[in-house]
């Protein structure tokens, strides 16, 4: 069984900055995504490898975006991608809380 | 073109890429997109914002508009943009889509009457914006060419649209776009949320026609759902006040506190307060002296997406000298030492 978390980041509240009132994170087992999920997960951690672009170039404003960490080896790999990448298994697991 | 908004996930461009049914060129192509998907999404963002305008330029025999028209689209719960139209919106059965109606042609009029702008790109664009997007969405943003409210989770927030400061706010990182290009990292991405919750507050004021003193200076106090407002949070930021105990998102007050890589909605909290204390000085209300100060500084000088907090305050301090008033050039001056810039 390999767990998966995630971590909402960003938006209007700035979630995920020093001393937001608020939290936003998830964590599943991997083998709870249907297939084509892992398979997109997969994908998506494995672009991460490749040389970052410019991440000034998106126009979006006040957007968030996920920051997704899975085991690997003896620690752990994190990617951090839009919504519209993130699987809608894995943005179902998310809870917002208030700290 | 058309579908501007459409997003095909990378496994399905890769399903259709191995799909035999297809032709091999059609295969090839879905091959292909699957292996840009990055680079396509830029450009995509990218082109949106190039075809609004082309749009307006391109077409014959039309003028650009005098008063930009206001569309509200409806996602009923979905993710996708924009969504179905919701036709006569400022008379919609739906208070949501009422709302968004008369508060984004009221910021429209905010633009044109205090400031001369012809809309976001001062061409007359279209405002275009989402409601209901997603599930108990706690979220509003600006995708690069239209603005996008969730209805919150009813528990730490409440519907978005609620809030004239947050519509303010989103159709302002608009304007940013569409003038200065600020980035959205470090200094110029705290200024970029700056500006949003500069005019964004001012826009609230000036639906109220409050002066400073009448003013809160808080932003969002309107989208606080039950919960937070039980835990005393009752805003999401305070330009008078950023780290104040009350903020659900509590920022720094002073240059020496920011970093690099800091979250433009922390570093915005160091602007902020700059403005909020040269309006306070000068009194009245905001947008007479000061809006109009930092209007200028943010759209008469052409793109500088690199701009730090200390150029922008030049501006604002070389535009006050202009205006030959002592204590408007004392009161500039005043707020932006006070947080060490």
């Amino acid at each position: 069984m390999s767990r998966i978390s995630i971590e909402r980041l960003g938006g209007l509240a700035g979630l995920g900055a020093p001393g937001v009132r608020m939290v936003s994170r998830g964590k599943m087992e991997l083998e709870a995504l249907a297939q084509h999920e892992r398979d997109a997960l997969e994908s998506l951690f494995a672009r991460a490898k490749a040389p970052p672009g410019d991440a000034r170039a998106s126009l979006a404003r006040d957007a968030f975006r996920y920051r997704i960490t899975r085991p690997r080896g003896k620690g752990e790999e994190a990617v951090e991608v839009a919504e519209s990448e993130v699987p809608a298994g894995l943005l179902g697991c998310i809870v917002d809380e208030l700290t | 073109m058309k579908c501007m908004c459409s997003i095909i996930p990378s496994n399905v461009l890769k399903r259709f890429a191995r799909d035999k049914k297809l032709s091999a060129s059609s295969r090839r192509r879905f091959a292909e997109a699957a292996a840009h998907e990055t680079h396509w999404r830029k450009l995509r963002e990218l082109n949106a914002a190039a075809f609004a305008r082309a749009q307006l330029t391109l077409s014959a025999g039309e003028s650009i508009s005098a008063v930009p028209a206001v569309t509200v689209f409806d996602c009923a719960t979905g993710t996708a943009l924009p969504g179905s139209p919701v036709p006569n919106p400022g008379a919609s059965s739906d208070p949501t889509a009422k709302r968004t109606f008369v508060e984004t042609t009221a910021v429209a009029k905010f633009y044109k009457t205090l400031f001369g702008r012809n809309s976001i790109d001062n061409l007359g664009m279209t405002l275009q914006s989402s409601v209901h997007y997603g599930v108990k969405y706690n979220n509003a943003y600006w995708n690069g060419s239209q603005m996008v409210y969730g209805d919150g989770d009813s528990n730490i927030f409440v519907d978005f649209t609620k809030a004239r400061d947050v519509i303010g706010h989103e159709l302002t990182h608009g304007v940013t776009q569409y003038t200065a290009q600020l980035a959205y990292a470090d200094e110029p991405g705290g200024l970029n949320e700056s500006m949003s919750d500069v005019f964004g507050s001012m826009f609230r004021q000036w639906r109220s026609n409050q002066t400073v003193n009448q003013a809160d200076w808080l932003i969002g106090k309107e989208i606080m759902g039950p919960a937070a407002l039980a835990r005393g949070y009752t805003c999401l930021r305070d330009m008078a006040n950023p780290a104040a105990q009350h903020c659900l998102a509590p920022q720094p007050t002073h240059y020496s506190q920011y970093r690099a890589g800091m979250d433009p909605h922390s570093s915005s909290g160091i602007p902020n307060l700059a403005f909020c204390r040269a309006a306070m000085t000068i009194g009245g209300k905001s947008w007479i002296v000061a809006g109009r100060i930092w209007y200028k500084a943010l759209t008469g000088f052409g793109p500088s997406p690199n701009l730090s907090m200390a150029k922008f305050a030049a501006r604002t301090r070389s535009i006050a000298r202009a205006t030959r008033k002592t204590a408007v050039i004392t009161a500039i001056n005043k707020a932006w030492q006070s947080v060490g810039l």
